[in-house]
C-alpha cells in the first residue's frame, strides 16, 4: 500500500491541504506550526479503529466544530489484490493518473490509471467520527456507502513511531508487539494464559505471605457465624488485577526495555515495526531525529530507505524533522516544505526539488539546510555577511534586542553574486519569506533576476553603490574599530611581515615598518580604501580578503560595527536598519 | 447422477459450450462444476430470470456448495450492478431502467468490460463465467457475456430447441454464432428428471425427437411410450374442440400433490383465460402482462359508462359466474333513477360510484366486491392480483402513475416469484424451465418447432395431446419473427 494523495479539511491547524505524496520517503519540513505533525495524526487517525480515537473540539480548525466539520480523505494505490474483489472494495475503485497526477473518480486501467481507494474521516459538531470509503459516486448517493473492514484497516494502518513509543515495548493495544503476536486473537489467547500462569505461581507462595491476615479474617467472620471454609487462601483476581496487555512488556533481563534512551528504544521500535510490517507499508515518524546521535539517524534512514527484494522502494515513510543532519542524510526529492498562511490556514507542501532556473536544487539540502527549517531566510551574498549579521544579531541580543532565531530568520551563504540571488528566488518559490543581500561593487550576470525578485517579493537589500561590505567597514567604522581590524587582518594574514607585504601592494604611498604604524595611520582615507579591497579580494590562499569566514565577520559585526551603528552614518547603517526591520517585520 | 465427463471439459476449456435438452440434469452440471472448481476465487454464474437463479441457488445448497463460491445474479442484475458502479465508463443512463431500457444496460456493461475500466476487478473477483439458458441470450447479452470470456475462462449451457420468442423487438443471439464464440466441449443425454419419477421411457422418447425436431420439423407419436396419448376431436369446428379440450382435461387425474399444466396459444392471453375458465385453472400471466397495461391506460383515459364498462369487461375475463350482462343493466338503470325493490349489493354500491365518481378507489372496491361474491371463481388471478395491488399503490399516492405503479408491482413480483395453482394453464413462454407431473397440449398445430419441444418436456409423468393427428408438424415460422423473442427477464 501506498498513499497517493491526502486532503484535509478544517482538522486542527489546518483549513485546507491537497497533497500528492511520492513513493518512498517523504520528509516534512517548515517551521513549528506549519502543520507537518498535524498532516502525520491526520494520515494515522483515516486508518484508525472507531473506538480508539475521540475527538475534542480543539481537534477542529479555530476551535469552531460547528462551522468547520473535519474531512480527512487519504486516497491509498498498491492495493492488496483482494480488495480488488466486487464484493470487497471494487465497486468504490478510483483511478489514479500518476504522470498527471490526477485523481479520476472511476478506475481506467486501460488507459495506464492505478486502481485506488479513498479513506474518508468525516467528524462534525457532535464528535461523532465517520469512517466510510469515498467518492463522487457514494457522494452522489449513486452508491451505498461503505466502510473498509476493521481487519483491513488493522492490516494495512500505518505504524507510527511518535517521539515517544514505549507502548510498543509492551503488549499493549496497538502494540507493534500484537501484530507479531499474530494478530490480536493470538494475543488475547496469549494473555488469557499468562493469567493462568501467574495465578498458579502466586498461589505456591500466597499461603504463607498472607497468613498472618487470612487467620485474622477467619476468626472474624467465625464471630459473626459466617461460613468460611479452611480453604480460604489469597489469590490473583485476574479481573481484578488487570491482567492485561499494557501490563506485560519486554525486559532484558529485570530491567524493562522502556528504561533503554529514547534513542536505543526508537530504534528497536523502529525495527521490530519493520519486523511486523507485512501489508503496511507506510510508516509515520516523528522527528525522526529526536534522541538519536547522527551516525545513528544515518543508519535508521538507509534502513528505511532500503530496497526490497522486488527492487520496489521498501515502504513509503513520512516523516517530520527539525534536523539539518536529516536533511543532509536526504536527497531533495524527499523534502517536502510545509507551509501554512498564517491567516487564511490554508496548507501547501511544496516539492523541494521544485526545479528553479540556473540552480542545482540537489545540492541544496547539503548546502544549507538550516535554511529549510526556518520560516524565513536572509540570503547573503557570502560568508563574511552571514558573519555580520550573526555578529549584529548577539550585539542586539546583549542590548535587549529580539533574537534573529525568534524572529524566524535565518542568514545564509548564497556563494557569490550570481548565484545567491538564484537561492533566494528558490526558496521564495518553495514559500519562504526571503530577504537578498549584496553587495553594490559588482552586479550579477543575469541583469534582470534582482527586478524580478523584488517584483516577486523578495526584499532585497544592497549596499551604496560600488561598495563590498568590507569597503564599508573600513571606510566607515571609526578610526579606533579600523585600527582593531587591522590588527586582526594582519593577525590572520599569518604574520605581520606577509601582511605589510600585500599592503605595500595595494598602497603605495607609504610603506609601513610594522602593524602598530598601519594601526596609528588608520584614519588615512586611502589606506581604508586599500584595505577595504584587500579584504574582499578573492583568490588563493595568502592572497585572499581577510574576514571571509562566519567567524571572523562575526566578531567584527559583534564588537566593531554593532556598538557603531548609532555614530554611522551614510547607506552603510542606514541598510542594517533596514535589514532589522525586515527582520523585526510580522510575516 | 454423474457428469464427471462434462465438468472435467468445462473446467478444463477456456471457452465451450454444453448442449443440455430439457431435464437432462443441467442444473445439477453447473452446480457440480461450481463445486469441482473450489476457491478461493468465486465462479460468476448468470441465468435469465430470478427463479433461474433461486433454482440454482436450492441446487448449489443441496450439494453443499457454499454460496461464497458463487455470485449467482441473472444477467439483467449483473449487468445493472456493474454498470451502475462505474456510470461514467459504462455510460449508464438510469439506474432504474424498465423494458426497453434493458438493451442499453447490457451495452453498458459491455463497455465497461471491453473498454478494459476495470479488468483486474474481474479477474480478482472470478475464476470463470457460467451462463445458464444461453439459447434465450439477446444479441446484446451474447455481446457482453463474449466480451467477459475474454478475461475469463467461460462455459456456456443451452439448449437451442429451448429457445423461444416472444413479441418484442429483441434479437435472439443467433445459435450458430453463439457455437462458433463458444465451441461445444459436450452435451447432457441422461433424461434425469424421468428416470426420477421411474419414467426412463418418455425421457428417452423425448431425447430422441429431438432429433427428428431438428431435421424435418415434426414428431411422431405413434413411436410415443404409453403415457403419451391423444385426444382426437371429432371435427375441427370450435365446439368440437372445444369438447375435445375438455375432455382431455377431465381424461388426466391428478393424484395428491400433483400438478397440471394446460398449454395453450401463447399468442393471446385472452385465448387462455377462457381456457382457464372451461378447464377450471388459473392462468399463468407473464409479469409485464399486456391486459394490465392496457386496462391501465384505457381506464386512466375514460370516466363513468366507458369506466365502468372498461372495468367489467377486464372482470369478465379473469372471474367467471358474474353474470356481467345482468349486473351491468341493473346498475345502468339504477344509475338512471330506477329504485329497486331488493337492497343495493355492495359491489352495486361500489359500481354506482365508480359512475358518480373519478377516483379510482371505486374501481378497487368494485373489484373487491366483484371477487367476493358467491360463485365467483377467479381464473385470472394473477392478473387480478397485480390490477389490485396497482390500485393500492397508486390511491396510496406512493407513485404519480398507473403506470409507475404497476412496474413497481412487478418488479416486486419479478422478486418474490410465483407460486403456481396446482392445475394451471399457459404458454410455451410462461412454462419454459418450470416442471409440472401432467401436461395438456391443445391446438399443437399453432406451436412452432421450439414451442413443441418445449411443450412436450415439461411433463414427467404424462402428456395428452388434443391432435386430430399422430404426426406432430412444427408451425414453420417467418424467418422475421423467428429471431425475435421475449424480453429475458420476463420471468
Amino acid at each position: 500500500m501506498r498513499i497517493v494523495h491526502v486532503e484535509i479539511v478544517n482538522f486542527r491547524g489546518i483549513k485546507k491541504l491537497s497533497w500528492y505524496p511520492a513513493p518512498g520517503t517523504n520528509c516534512l519540513v517548515g517551521p513549528g506550526d506549519s502543520g507537518k505533525t498535524t498532516v502525520l495524526d491526520a494520515i494515522e487517525l483515516a486508518f484508525a479503529a472507531r473506538n480508539s480515537v475521540t475527538f475534542d473540539d480543539t481537534d477542529f480548525y479555530a476551535v469552531d466544530p460547528k462551522s468547520n466539520p473535519i474531512a480527512i480523505t487519504v486516497t491509498i494505490g498498491d492495493l492488496p489484490p483482494e480488495f480488488l474483489k466486487e464484493d470487497r472494495y471494487g465497486p468504490y475503485l478510483r483511478g489514479w493518473d500518476n504522470a498527471a497526477k490526477k485523481l479520476e473518480d472511476e478506475p481506467d486501467e486501460a488507459r495506464g490509471l492505478e486502481h485506488v481507494l479513498s479513506i474518508g474521516l468525516t467528524v462534525d459538531h457532535t464528535l461523532e467520527a465517520e469512517w466510510a470509503l469515498f467518492n463522487e459516486r457514494v457522494e452522489e448517493k449513486q452508491q451505498s456507502g461503505r466502510t473498509l473492514a476493521f481487519q483491513d484497516r488493522q492490516d494495512i494502518a500505518p505504524s507510527r513511531l511518535g517521539p515517544y513509543a514505549d507502548r510498543h515495548l509492551g503488549w499493549g493495544r496497538q502494540s507493534v508487539l500484537n501484530r507479531i503476536t499474530k494478530g490480536p486473537a493470538a494475543s488475547r489467547g496469549l494473555m488469557a494464559e499468562a493469567g493462568r500462569v501467574a495465578r498458579q505461581e502466586f498461589s505456591k507462595d500466597s499461603q504463607t505471605l498472607f497468613a498472618d491476615t487470612i487467620q485474622e479474617a477467619k476468626l472474624a467472620a467465625q464471630r459473626l457465624g459466617v461460613p468460611v471454609g479452611d480453604r480460604l487462601h489469597a489469590m490473583l483476581d485476574v479481573q481484578a488485577m488487570g491482567l492485561s496487555g499494557g501490563g506485560i512488556s519486554l525486559h532484558d533481563g529485570d530491567l524493562p526495555l522502556r528504561r533503554l534512551g529514547v534513542g536505543s528504544s526508537r530504534l528497536f521500535i523502529a525495527a521490530l515495526q519493520d519486523y511486523a510490517r507485512a501489508k503496511a507499508s507506510v510508516a509515520l515518524i516523528d522527528e525522526i531525529e529526536h534522541g538519536l546521535e547522527p551516525h545513528r539517524i544515518s543508519r535508521l534512514l538507509r534502513e528505511l530507505k532500503k530496497d526490497n527484494a522486488d527492487g520496489k522502494t521498501k515502504a513509503q515513510v513520512f516523516m517530520t524533522t527539525h534536523s539539518p543532519v536529516v536533511l543532509q542524510e536526504l536527497g531533495v526529492g524527499e523534502l517536502n516544505v510545509v507551509r501554512r498562511h498564517p491567516k487564511t490556514g490554508a496548507v501547501s507542501i511544496v516539492p523541494a526539488n521544485t526545479p528553479y532556473p540556473g540552480l542545482d536544487v540537489q545540492s541544496q539540502p547539503r548546502v544549507n539546510p538550516q535554511a529549510y527549517l526556518a520560516p524565513a531566510i536572509l540570503v547573503c551574498e557570502g560568508k563574511t555577511e552571514v558573519g555580520l549579521l550573526r555578529g549584529l544579531d548577539d550585539y542586539w541580543v546583549s542590548k535587549g534586542g529580539l533574537p534573529f532565531s525568534t524572529a524566524g530568520v535565518v542568514p545564509v551563504s548564497g556563494g557569490g553574486v550570481n548565484n545567491a540571488p538564484v537561492i533566494a528566488g528558490y526558496f521564495h518559490a518553495l514559500g519562504y519569506r526571503v530577504g537578498l543581500l549584496l553587495d553594490n561593487d559588482c552586479e550579477p550576470n543575469d541583469a534582470k533576476i534582482l527586478n524580478e525578485l523584488t517584483s516577486a517579493g523578495v526584499n532585497v537589500f544592497r549596499w551604496a553603490p560600488g561598495h563590498a561590505t568590507e569597503d564599508h567597514l573600513f571606510r566607515d567604522l571609526p578610526t579606533e574599530a579600523v585600527a582593531g581590524l587591522i590588527r586582526a587582518a594582519a593577525t590572520i594574514q599569518d604574520g605581520d611581515e606577509s601582511f605589510l607585504d600585500r599592503l605595500s601592494s595595494k598602497y603605495s604611498k607609504k610603506r609601513f615598518k610594522s602593524v602598530a604604524e598601519v594601526q596609528e595611520a588608520a584614519d588615512d582615507t586611502e589606506l581604508r580604501i586599500a584595505m577595504g579591497e584587500l579584504t574582499k579580494s578573492k583568490g588563493k590562499p595568502g592572497e585572499r580578503g581577510w574576514f571571509k569566514d562566519i567567524t571572523h565577520a562575526e566578531w567584527i559585526g559583534r564588537k566593531h560595527v554593532g556598538p557603531h551603528l548609532d555614530s554611522l552614518k551614510g547607506k552603510f547603517p542606514e541598510m542594517i536598519s533596514e535589514i532589522r526591520a525586515w527582520v523585526d517585520r510580522e510575516q | 447422477m454423474s457428469n464427471e465427463p462434462i465438468i472435467d471439459a468445462v473446467l478444463s476449456s477456456r471457452l465451450g459450450s454444453v448442449v443440455a435438452p430439457a431435464g437432462c440434469g443441467k442444473t445439477d452440471c453447473i452446480a457440480d462444476v461450481v463445486k469441482a472448481a473450489g476457491g478461493p476465487a468465486k465462479c460468476l454464474v448468470l441465468t435469465h430470470t430470478l427463479a433461474g437463479v433461486d433454482t440454482l441457488r436450492q441446487r448449489l445448497k443441496e450439494k453443499h456448495v457454499s454460496l461464497h463460491r458463487t455470485d449467482l445474479e441473472t444477467i439483467a442484475g449483473w449487468s445493472l450492478r456493474f454498470a451502475a458502479a462505474f456510470p461514467r465508463r459504462s455510460g449508464l443512463k438510469t439506474r432504474e431502467p424498465r423494458g426497453g431500457d434493458w438493451p442499453a444496460v447490457y451495452a453498458a456493461a459491455a463497455q465497461l468490460v471491453l473498454g478494459g475500466f476495470v479488468t483486474s476487478v474481474l479477474k480478482a473477483s472470478y475464476q470463470r463465467l457460467l451462463v445458464d439458458e444461453y439459447q434465450d441470450c439477446t444479441v446484446e447479452q451474447h455481446a457482453l457475456i463474449l466480451a467477459l470470456s475474454q478475461h475469463l475462462p467461460t462455459c456456456i449451457f443451452g439448449d437451442p430447441l429451448q429457445a423461444i420468442f416472444g413479441f418484442r423487438d429483441e434479437q435472439l443471439a443467433d445459435w450458430k454464432t453463439v457455437t462458433t464464440d463458444f465451441p461445444e466441449i459436450g452435451a447432457l443425454r441422461e433424461p434425469w428428471r424421468w428416470k426420477r419419477v421411474k419414467n426412463d421411457k418418455l425421457g428417452c422418447w423425448l431425447i430422441a425427437i429431438r432429433e427428428q425436431l431438428e431435421q424435418i420439423n415434426r414428431v411422431d407419436l405413434a413411436a410415443a411410450p404409453r403415457c403419451v396419448s391423444r385426444v382426437i376431436p371429432q371435427s375441427s369446428t370450435k365446439q368440437d374442440l372445444l369438447k375435445a379440450n375438455i375432455s382431455a382435461g377431465r381424461s388426466v387425474k391428478l393424484r395428491g400433490e400433483e400438478t397440471l399444466i394446460v398449454i395453450g396459444d401463447k399468442a393471446s392471453e385472452l385465448i387462455r383465460g377462457s381456457l382457464a375458465a372451461k378447464l377450471k385453472c388459473s392462468a399463468i400471466e407473464p409479469v409485464a402482462c399486456q391486459t394490465l397495461g392496457s386496462f391501465l391506460d384505457t381506464i386512466e383515459a375514460c370516466t363513468g359508462r366507458d369506466r365502468l364498462t372498461t372495468v367489467l369487461d377486464l372482470a369478465a375475463g379473469a372471474m367467471s359466474g358474474l353474470a356481467k350482462a345482468a349486473f351491468e343493466r341493473r346498475v345502468t338503470r339504477m344509475a338512471g333513477g330506477w329504485k329497486p325493490r331488493k337492497a343495493l349489493t355492495e359491489a352495486e354500491r361500489a359500481a354506482l360510484d365508480v359512475l358518480a365518481s373519478n377516483e379510482f378507489a371505486h374501481v378497487l372496491r368494485l373489484l373487491e366486491c366483484l371477487r367476493r361474491q358467491p360463485g365467483v371463481i377467479a381464473f385470472r388471478r394473477e392478473l387480478l392480483s397485480a390490477l389490485q395491488n396497482t390500485l393500492r399503490l397508486f390511491i396510496a399516492g406512493e407513485h404519480s402513475t398507473l403506470a409507475d405503479a404497476a412496474w413497481h408491482v412487478q418488479n416486486k413480483l419479478r422478486h418474490a416469484g410465483r407460486r403456481l395453482a396446482q392445475r394451471s394453464v399457459g404458454s410455451t413462454l410462461l412454462v419454459k424451465g418450470l416442471q409440472f407431473d401432467h401436461a395438456i397440449i391443445v391446438a399443437p398445430e399453432k406451436l412452432s418447432r421450439n414451442d413443441l419441444y418445449v411443450a412436450l418436456t415439461r411433463a414427467s409423468r404424462t402428456i395428452t395431446i388434443v391432435s386430430a393427428t399422430p404426426i406432430l408438424n412444427a408451425k414453420v415460422e417467418s424467418s422475421q419473427s423467428s429471431r425475435k423473442r421475449a424480453r429475458s427477464n420476463n420471468g
